[in-house]
């Protein structure tokens, strides 16, 4: 017997109070624990732009930006999701299907493994550039060679499968790069590769904020089309979706929201895949509602692992990517069997 | 009005439509029957520009289809296709609201909720609004495509007519709901200016319902006219190998097998 | 539900329960509070009994074992601002083998104090020069001459007492066991082929880089009169007997006459006070 699904509105608010009260966790706790009227003064101090103590400066330097970080990493990667499965038709795919994470993690293994041997000074923006750089080129070349040669159009299929081959080339390029790297610069592919946030700072999360919400609210212009192209591509032409530009609108947005993040906070992967398919069990697939719950529980999945991770082993971490495997995945398919799924 | 002339539809080296010439006048409940493999949907799918033809052209409201963008399209035709599945659940509501997609640019307006409202009424499917539409029946869907496209026409935009397309629409449905439905079309046709074509396999039926029948065979137009001029024993038995026996009686056109 | 998914927010703790994470500092006053991120600087530390002030070390710091009743702030390349800071230290040492990157960057930010050592520990000069300089940096300059005498004296020991064969014993040192019979192993440009050498031995593994994957076939191809393996990976196989089967091993001349043994592997990788001794150990353990 099927559960009847939820309202919007109940499911908006619910995530609206559990964004704020794990936000809030994960502003407070961490290796140190900040105290409410600690957090307060410093940010008093801050705008009063006085001097303060190194826990003040702590929280306002490292902590605060990131938390921020968690919620735009968060919602940018949850929403790549829900446009990559609508775009694609299938709930299984995610984000890094058509090569960006893996160009990302490419590029980042190049900056690591030529930063090590030519020894040139790549200051704070290198690693994240050459992530970007290689999540778009990955990105660009799916699309260019799944191309018909014909109709020049790209169908699904061919784009699903090109992803899967492209990926393959370059996460074979990221086993080179580790395997021709010394060994602390093949470590550091593999933390890369596993996700952290422990570089938030200011700068960081100015540009993945901004990138977030003007693709957030491209991505809200296209979710009706999207809705359409649930009956396929021929019913949504005939209800005047023009299929090629929703696809060019689309996958720009999807290599911008996750080539800037992951640029930022390495490869964290899962998110983009076990959110938006949380929420169709909630209420449906309607990709408006889908979109914006994505964005809120995608931030408070990744503020909750990244608290875990932090918490653990503190004064240690754990990679992000762990946190969220470890205790994502038996969640998700405890979830997954325990609820009538129409797929 | 929609004119197709001397359409030629090729996929490879097969010829699906050749030479087709046909009319179909606002205000007629225009039908196409044939057999299996004739081209019924071929023509549908050229009429709405899905299929491109080889040659010939179709021309809607005197205008060549090629010179009408997917928006305008979409707000003037709307095409109920065979086998339309989801790829999520999805709401009934936001089903049929996808009709009206074409009509608004971020959010629904009033106009939008009440044709939707509507249409649902309409096509009886009120009740299955917050269901989802992955676990409905075959013919509590087929309903609810009804009800979408009819949301897509709910109002007439300029002085165009509404063209509706229809790909065997009762294949779902039992004869209860198959002849509602034939009367809710009829119905329909008579509050405004709509250029209807439908493929139909029942015979009976389309000689019960339609104004103007078209008999396709093997890609080309066998007869084309009323009822009684195309389902003649001659002419059915030429498509489908099988001589009828044909009653009129009452102005009732019924063929016996 | 809540039953089935308890123990899955369990496994987390349980993860922190074991091992060297989550040692919870012991209430002792410092007058500074360092933390070191470099295993060759700890042992130093710990030999000149500096290691009062020493309140977290690196998850690669395990020498000298009272080391490991220190929290750890984790990997070397994979550290954490908040973690570090949490320990409140008033100075952070590490010898420029860190990261991330962003993270050094947001602890310069907040202006806590670091130090690297400017002598580079790679040979006998080298060490000595490093441990005379941490030894001014403690204030510690005896201990530190008796260190380095003592280091000298065993090395010139050691040398001494190198046989004088004609034939240097061949010894492959397998860092890491093995993953799909790839065996990660030392190579001549590595500081435990400086050891055998010293040891009189010879590592025939080529390669400019200190460590390298090598496959079964060279291994056997390489034939080592001796095969060493570092504690992680000789744990993991077991028994002298379970490592003599493995492909590659199998054939050598050290499968043969049984000569395969156990090396700590922070003895191997980097020089220290202990060196010299380390070293006669080994000359021991591989003409035996």
């Amino acid at each position: 017997m099927q559960r009847p699904w939820l309202t919007d509105r109940i499911v908006l608010s619910t995530l609206v109070i559990l964004l704020l009260v794990v936000w809030v966790l994960s502003l407070r706790f961490g290796a140190i624990a900040i105290s409410g009227s600690d957090i307060l003064l410093s940010i008093r101090q801050h705008i009063l732009q006085e001097e303060s103590d190194l826990t003040g400066r702590i929280f306002f330097d490292i902590r605060f930006p990131r938390a921020l970080e968690c919620l735009v990493v968060g919602a940018s990667l949850a929403m790549s999701g829900v446009l990559m499965q609508a775009l694609f038709r299938n709930p299984i795919v995610e984000p890094g299907l058509i090569g960006t994470s893996s160009g990302a993690a490419f590029g980042a293994s190049i900056y690591f493994v030529l930063g090590a041997t030519l020894h040139f000074p790549p200051g704070e923006w290198g690693l994240p550039v050459a992530a970007c750089t290689g999540g778009t080129v990955a990105t660009l070349l799916v699309f260019v060679l799944s191309r018909n040669r014909q109709s020049g159009k790209s169908s699904v299929i061919s784009l699903l499968l090109t992803g899967i081959a492209i990926n393959a080339l370059f996460l074979s390029g990221v086993g080179f790069s580790s395997y021709i790297a010394r060994d602390p610069q093949a470590r550091s592919i593999t933390f890369w590769n596993l996700g952290t946030l422990s570089g938030a700072s200011w700068s960081s999360v100015t540009v993945i904020s901004i990138t977030t919400i003007l693709c957030a609210l491209a991505a809200l212009r296209h979710t009706r089309q999207l809705n359409a192209l649930m009956m396929g591509e021929e019913e949504a032409r005939l209800l005047g979706v023009d299929i090629r530009r929703l696809q060019w609108t689309v996958m720009g947005i999807n290599v911008l929201l996750v080539a800037v993040a992951t640029a930022f906070v390495g490869v964290i992967s899962f998110v983009g895949l076990i959110v938006p398919h949380l929420l169709r069990m909630t209420r449906g697939s309607d990709n408006r509602f889908l979109l914006i719950s994505s964005a809120l529980l995608g931030a408070i999945v990744v503020t909750l692992a990244d608290l875990v991770a932090r918490l653990v082993l503190a004064p240690a971490e754990l990679p992000i990517g762990v946190v969220l495997s470890l205790v994502g995945v038996p969640v998700f398919i405890v979830l997954l069997r325990r609820t009538q799924t129409y797929f | 009005m929609l004119v197709a002339s001397n359409l030629t539809v090729r996929v490879g080296q097969k010829e699906l439509l050749k030479d087709v010439s046909v009319q179909f006048e606002a205000g007629q409940l225009n039908l196409v029957i044939g057999p299996n493999g004739a081209g019924k949907s071929t023509l549908i799918k050229a009429l709405s520009g899905q299929v491109k033809p080889a040659a010939g052209s179709i021309r809607m409201h005197d205008r060549p289809l090629t010179e009408w963008s997917l928006g305008e399209l979409a707000r003037h035709r709307a095409v109920l296709s065979q086998n339309i599945d989801l790829a999520f659940p999805l709401t009934v509501q936001e089903v049929v609201m996808m009709g009206r997609y074409p009509h608004f640019q971020n959010k629904p307006g009033e106009k939008d909720h009440l044709a939707v409202q509507e249409s649902m009424h309409y096509f009886d499917v009120s009740e299955l609004s917050g269901r989802n539409y992955l676990t409905l029946s075959g013919g509590e869907k087929q309903r609810v495509h009804f009800a979408r496209v009819a949301a897509q026409l709910w109002y007439q935009d300029g002085d165009v007519p509404r063209h509706l397309l229809l790909d065997e629409p009762l294949t779902f449905l039992d004869v209860y709901h198959q002849f509602q439905f034939m009367h809710h079309i009829r119905e329909l046709m008579g509050k405004g200016n709509w250029v209807v074509v439908g493929v139909v396999h029942d015979l009976n039926l389309a000689a019960r319902f339609g104004d103007n029948l078209v008999l396709l065979h093997n890609g080309a137009v066998l007869a084309q006219g009323q009822p009684r001029e195309v389902l003649t024993a001659h002419n059915v038995s030429q498509a489908y190998h099988l001589t009828p026996t044909v009653h009129y009686h009452e102005g009732v056109l019924q063929l016996v097998f | 539900m809540k039953r089935h998914l308890l123990p899955l927010f369990l496994l987390p703790l349980l993860l922190a329960s074991c091992g060297r994470f989550g040692n919870k500092e012991a209430g002792t006053d410092h007058a500074e509070r360092i933390v070191c991120i470099a295993k060759q600087y700890n042992e130093i530390i710990y030999a000149l009994h500096a290691e009062q002030d020493l309140v977290a070390v690196d998850l690669s710091s395990t020498y000298p074992p009272a080391i490991k009743t220190l929290p750890t702030v984790g990997y070397h390349r994979a550290l954490s601002a908040e973690g570090i800071l949490s320990m409140k230290p008033t100075l952070i040492i590490h010898d420029n083998n860190v990261g991330p990157e962003a993270v050094m960057r947001q602890l310069t930010d907040l202006k806590i104090p670091m130090k690297v050592f400017d002598a580079k520990g790679e040979d006998l000069t080298g060490t000595q020069a490093l441990i005379s300089e941490m030894g001014a940096y403690f204030h510690r300059e005896k201990q530190a001459d008796s260190l380095n005498h003592k280091l000298e004296a065993d090395m010139n020991k050691a040398i001494e007492a190198r046989p004088k064969t004609l034939r240097a014993t061949k010894v492959v040192i397998i860092h890491y066991g093995r993953a799909s019979d790839v065996y990660l192993t030392l190579t001549k440009n590595s500081f435990g082929a400086k050891l055998i050498e010293w040891a009189g031995g010879e590592v025939p593994v080529g390669g400019d880089r200190g460590m390298m994957q090598l496959s079964a076939e060279l291994i056997g191809h390489s034939d080592p009169d001796v095969i060493l393996l570092t504690d992680f990976g000789y744990d993991r196989l077991g028994s002298p007997e379970q490592i003599k089967t493995l492909p590659g091993v199998a054939g050598t001349k050290a499968a043969k006459n049984g000569k395969i043994y156990r090396v700590e592997e922070h003895d191997m990788v980097y020089m220290g006070p202990r060196t010299g001794e380390i070293v006669m150990k080994l000359q021991q353990l591989i003409h035996q």
